[in-house]
């Protein structure tokens, strides 16, 4: 028998090349056993010797590092799907913080009933400091971008089809646009949290730097979870790079 | 069939096989090659990466199960899964009356 092919061998070098956690390597690899021991038992049945047995149905299968770079694939897929899907949810969940305060939350938080977005009143005389402009800008300019990027990236995923297997170009796609949303959706961020904290100083009567400071929190949170996915897809990805090409 | 044109197809293919009954990776892939005529011809192992996108995808499930004294992995379609299915044989019946069209005007 070829103790270099035998089934076992064939997994210890396929656990190697697997990325993923125990538990998906563990079912990953039983499933895989089970099916090289029953193919081995039907080339036996054929009458062809053990090893010769165990030779045929693991060349048959693939080699460890194809398998493991589908599997990577495939879960590099999955996660830039989530990804795109977290992005945009994180800025559905900004616009719903940010412009759509109900008016019984507001009025228990003492915002303006409108929500934050405009303001309770003119700066007083009417007189921006030129140095919050920029502020005001790249916070709407960033959201906006990423709003794009983000939605982009969820298009550009979904329009294979619910669960269709993502080429790598696309993947990069995906994965680069969602990258580009999360980065503007933490620079929109800044900058809205500098602009509304001189507004709250500055203007009678805006919410109080409290409810500024527990809206920044939320939303440097919603920021870290969605960078979540999208650092998790940024990695299956480069554990793609690391298989090669398939 | 090989290579790139059978990996574009093999959801359809895999989500097919297990339409009439649950089955286990192996029995799958001895499905597809027994009603394939044999030309279905892709490496075995490369099956199971896409039932398990499929299945996290919902469009099939599955439950372990003991067999011969091994632990075996079923799959089945989901009713999502026979919805994607069903769409996904109609375009391929349409592609393939369109190419089958080309090819017998070109004779």
């Amino acid at each position: 028998m070829s103790r270099s092919r035998s089934i076992e061998v064939y997994l210890g070098e396929l656990r190697r090349e697997l990325a993923g956690g125990r538990r998906f390597k563990r079912r990953v690899l039983s499933e895989v056993e089970d099916h090289l021991r029953e193919g081995a038992r039907h080339e036996r049945e054929g009458g062809v010797p053990d090893a010769e047995a165990e030779r045929r149905v693991i060349e048959r299968f693939g080699s460890p590092r194809l398998i493991a770079s589908r599997f990577a694939e495939d879960l590099a897929g999955g996660g830039a799907r989530a990804a795109a899907r977290a992005m945009l949810l994180a800025m559905f969940g900004v616009v719903v913080l940010r412009f759509l305060p109900s008016p019984a939350l507001g009025e228990l938080l003492g915002m303006p009933a409108n929500g934050f977005f405009e303001p309770p009143g003119p700066w007083p005389g009417d007189d921006l400091p030129p140095h919050l402009r920029p502020a005001i800008d790249v916070a709407q300019f960033a959201f906006l971008a990423a709003l794009g990027a983000g939605a982009f990236a969820f298009w550009h995923a979904r329009r294979h089809g619910r669960g269709a297997r993502l080429p790598r170009g696309e993947l990069r796609v995906v994965v680069s646009a969602t990258m580009l949303a999360l980065a503007a959706f933490a620079a929109s961020g800044v900058a809205d949290t500098v602009f509304m904290f001189h507004r709250a100083a500055a203007v009678p009567g805006s919410p109080s730097p409290l409810v500024h400071a527990i809206f920044a929190t939320v939303r440097a949170l919603i920021t870290v979870a969605g960078g979540y996915f999208v650092v998790r897809a940024v990695l299956r990805l480069c554990s793609l790079r690391r298989l090669g090409p398939n | 069939m090989r290579g790139e044109a059978l990996r574009g197809h093999l959801d359809l293919l895999l989500l097919a096989a297990v339409r009439a009954r649950p089955a286990h990776g192996y029995a799958i892939i001895e499905n597809l090659r027994l009603r394939s005529g044999g030309n279905l011809n892709l490496p075995e192992g490369t099956v199971y990466p896409a039932l398990h996108r499929l299945e996290r995808a919902g469009l099939l499930k599955s439950r372990w199960s003991e067999a011969s004294g091994r632990r075996r992995r079923t799959y089945e379609v989901t009713e999502r899964g026979l919805t994607e299915l069903r769409a996904q044989e109609q375009d391929w019946r349409e592609f393939s009356r369109a190419v089958e069209g080309v090819l017998e005007g070109s004779t």
